[in-house]
Parts: structure tokens; C-alpha cells; sequence
């Protein structure tokens, strides 16, 4: 009797930790699988590991953090294939590449000399809906896309980017860097090849 | 005073708050006065927010929540 109440109070606080968090991981196996059916495996799975390793989780520490690093690591070894997609970027050519530099909004403010920075860059921004946004995301290599997701959805720091990737905090810059990069690149195709923003020559 | 090339170099980490104080000061300390790193700034920060707009537009759907409740249930 006592192991069942141990059990179930297990799974109770297990369940008041990391159901919560759902929304967080499918979102992130979305971006990642770029699939639903992918995405909703993944979570599956990492839920699975996650009761299984619970013993091993530390009281107090983040939680998030935690179960997202056994869903980057699950969807390492499970999506391998992934991983072989060929990276063909010439890092060189985007070191210095700012979509800001290369587009106008579409509407130009009446009077220039009073539209404010901010609100000229919003209405940049605007031509891109939330699908182009994914859709560019979604062109970008794995490993940097992971970065950029931790960093700006999830919104954790480089050193806990590090620990979830497992990799040195100076790669953790430099992927997020990358990744920016690219993915900035890809609105840009985007951009020209739907005609929403204007390019500048 | 820091240069723009350093500035922009540098505007990621500004923005993810990872730089130590005294670069942190010094970049902010430019952007007041140059309009045209802040207007990287303002673009980057804002790129920022609609990519975690719309990365995290989905709830998970009902029938992956009962698989996981009845996966624990077990």
C-alpha cells in the first residue's frame, strides 16, 4: 500500500511539473520535425524518458531546462536523418548580411523626418505573417535552428542553451549568430520571391 | 567610442543580455547617439519578438495530452 501512494505521489508531481509544459515542447518538436505526427512521437517519447529518469531530476532546479534537454537528445538519436542534411552555407557571404539594409517597408510614412525608427521597422516586419516566419525557420540547418528556437522562444541564456545542446557557450553564440543570419537570408528570398516587401536594388 | 562595425558585431549578444557591463554601457551609449545602429537594434529586437510569436502558436493538441495521461497512468 505504501509503494502504491509513493507511486502515485510520483506521478502527481511529476505530472504538476511538466504537463504544464506541453505547449512548450510541441512547439519546439514542430519547428523541429516539421511535422505534426513527427512532433507529437517526439513529445511522446521525451514525456516517457522524463517519468522514467524523474528519480533523477533535482527538486528546484529548472524544469524546462530539464525536459528539453532529453527532447533535443531524443530527437538526436531518433531523427538522425536529420542531421544529414547538408549544411551549404557560405558563412562568409552573411558575416555582414542585414535584412534591414536590404528591404523598405511597403508603405513609406507620410512625413519621413517624423516617422519614428520603431515604427518604420514594424511596418518592414508586418509583410511577414507568422507562416513566413516558420517557413524560414524551417529552411534553417538543424543545429542552428535549435539554437535560435532556445534562445528566442524559449528564451533561456547561452550558458543554459549550452548545457541543453551540450556544447561550449562560444558555439552557442556563434550557432545563434549563424542562425540569425540565415534565417534573415531566407526572408529575404522569401521576400523577393512573394513580392511583399520592397526590395531594394 | 566603440566603432559601428563593433556595435553590430556584437548587437546579438547585446540584445540576448549576455555582454558585461562596461561593453553593455558602451553600446548603449552609442545606440543614443547613432541612428543607424539603432535602427539594426530596433530591427533585431523586434525580429525577435515575432519569431517567438510565431514559434509558439500551438497548443498540443487534446489526443497527444490523453496519450501522455494514459502513458502515465500505466
Amino acid at each position: 500500500m505504501a509503494t502504491a501512494n509513493t507511486n502515485q505521489d510520483k506521478k502527481r508531481k511529476f505530472e504538476e511539473q511538466f504537463l504544464p509544459l506541453m505547449d512548450n515542447l510541441y512547439n519546439i518538436a514542430m519547428r523541429m520535425t516539421r511535422n505534426s505526427a513527427d512532433a507529437e512521437d517526439l513529445v511522446q517519447e521525451t514525456y516517457l524518458k522524463a517519468f522514467r529518469f524523474f528519480d533523477h531530476f533535482q527538486e528546484g532546479t529548472n524544469a524546462r531546462a530539464w525536459i528539453i534537454t532529453i527532447l533535443t537528445n531524443t530527437f538526436r538519436t531518433k531523427y538522425r536523418k536529420y542531421q544529414k542534411e547538408p549544411i551549404q552555407v557560405d558563412f562568409d557571404s552573411i558575416e555582414n548580411f542585414f535584412l534591414v539594409d536590404e528591404i523598405k517597408p511597403q508603405i513609406q510614412p507620410a512625413n519621413k523626418s517624423e516617422a519614428k525608427g520603431s515604427e518604420e521597422i514594424t511596418e518592414i516586419l508586418k509583410a511577414y505573417v507568422s507562416d513566413d516566419i516558420i517557413k524560414a525557420l524551417e529552411n534553417v540547418p538543424e543545429q542552428f535552428r535549435l539554437a535560435v528556437l532556445l534562445s528566442d522562444v524559449e528564451r533561456f541564456n547561452y550558458q543554459e542553451i549550452a548545457e541543453i545542446i551540450g556544447v561550449s557557450v562560444g558555439t552557442v553564440k556563434s550557432r545563434i549568430f549563424r542562425g540569425r543570419k540565415i534565417l534573415q537570408k531566407q526572408l529575404l528570398d522569401l521576400a523577393k520571391a512573394k513580392g511583399i516587401v520592397g526590395v531594394k536594388k | 567610442m566603440i566603432k559601428c562595425e563593433e556595435v553590430l558585431k556584437r548587437l546579438n549578444e547585446y540584445i540576448d543580455k549576455e555582454l558585461d557591463e562596461t561593453v553593455t554601457k558602451e553600446i548603449m551609449e552609442h545606440l543614443k547617439l547613432c541612428k543607424y545602429c539603432c535602427r539594426h537594434h530596433d530591427f533585431e529586437v523586434q525580429l525577435k519578438e515575432l519569431i517567438k510569436k510565431s514559434c509558439f502558436d500551438k497548443k498540443a493538441p487534446e489526443i497527444l495530452k490523453n496519450k501522455i495521461s494514459e502513458m502515465l497512468g500505466e
